[in-house]
């Protein structure tokens, strides 16, 4: 079926993959946000995607056109790709910015840990956003999951509370999942926005000092 | 905004990642004023966000994960983004 298409293979040393999706688990736009930043701020290259098809009702979840003076200049469609980052005096880094796929997780997380063990990438933390019933006016909350027992010592070590729920996933759990299945440690890290500070699309406010690179 | 510069200290711990958050920073400040202005104008949204600074307060919040099919009313909803819209469009209006 659908396979990553490359637009390089870079020679990355033992990458940590950070990984995070527009849509359901992207409260408060914090995955999004901070996927982004990382992008810019590491001098992110684009290296492969994975395919749009089969993984997204787009009559659910539209692509945006740019019309100006009747004519079409750009049609915005869901898109998933990898970025590459090798900072100098630090880790290499791959980035994965895309959106939660409606269908076919299975397909699309085993496409996503392809990548990851062609990579040999020793890490893995998803990012996401969730609403919650704080007040904007303390310090923000952020919480993880972990999917082995010996990540919980770091994840305490680094001040961030222990998730405790039981309710509907996002695909960050089922990769999570999927990792222990195949026994890789990954975790999960998750912003607490406030349930009353919402924002209505993927493309949310952005203070003008920060530009959207969006391929 | 605030939440993500959060979400990245976070990271920066866990990964020994080295990145500048300045910017972050930042933008995290000039959203922070954005919301509390626009909170100032809204006594009901004073209302909620007081009672939920007292829940704060009083019980160290366990992260719970909770999400919008709990329910919040929507007139105690903001939208920011449409909010942060109007300001740019009344800005360029003035400028």
């Amino acid at each position: 079926m659908d396979q990553v298409t490359y637009l390089e293979k870079p020679n990355l040393s033992n990458p940590t993959l950070v990984i995070g999706f527009e849509g359901w688990p992207n409260a408060g736009e914090v995955s999004s946000s901070t996927l982004q930043y990382l992008i810019e701020k590491l001098d992110a290259k684009k290296f492969a995607s994975i395919p749009i098809e089969n993984f997204y009702q787009l009559s659910s979840s539209r692509p945006v056109a740019v019309i100006k003076e009747g004519r079409l200049r750009e049609l915005k469609l869901p898109g998933n790709h990898f970025y590459y980052s090798k900072p100098p005096f630090s880790k290499d880094f791959i980035l994965f910015q895309g959106v939660e796929p409606h269908f076919h997780w299975s397909l699309f997380v085993d496409l996503l840990f392809g990548l990851a063990e062609k990579f040999d990438v020793s890490q893995i933390l998803t990012i996401g956003g969730t609403y919650d019933y704080i007040p904007h006016t303390y310090p923000p909350m952020v919480s993880a999951l972990f999917n082995h027992e010996n990540l919980k010592e770091k994840v305490t070590r680094a001040g961030l509370g222990l998730t405790e729920y039981t309710g509907p996933i996002s695909i960050h759990t089922f990769i999570l999942e999927s990792a222990r299945k195949r026994g890789l440690k990954a975790l999960s890290l998750w912003g607490h926005a406030p349930q009353y500070l919402q924002t209505k699309s993927a493309f949310g406010a952005m203070p003008p000092s920060i530009s959207r690179r969006r391929t | 905004m605030k939440v993500a510069y959060s979400v990245l200290r976070s990271l920066i711990d866990l990964t020994e990642m080295k990145i500048d958050l300045s910017e972050m920073e930042r933008a995290s400040d000039y959203f922070d004023q954005q919301v509390n202005h626009l909170v100032e104008q809204d006594p009901k949204l004073l209302e909620v966000i007081s009672k939920l600074e007292e829940v704060y307060r009083r019980s160290e919040k366990v992260p719970s994960l909770s999400r919008k099919e709990e329910g919040m009313k929507e007139d105690k909803v903001v939208y920011i983004q449409a909010f942060l819209k109007r300001q740019d469009d009344e800005e360029k209006k003035e400028g």
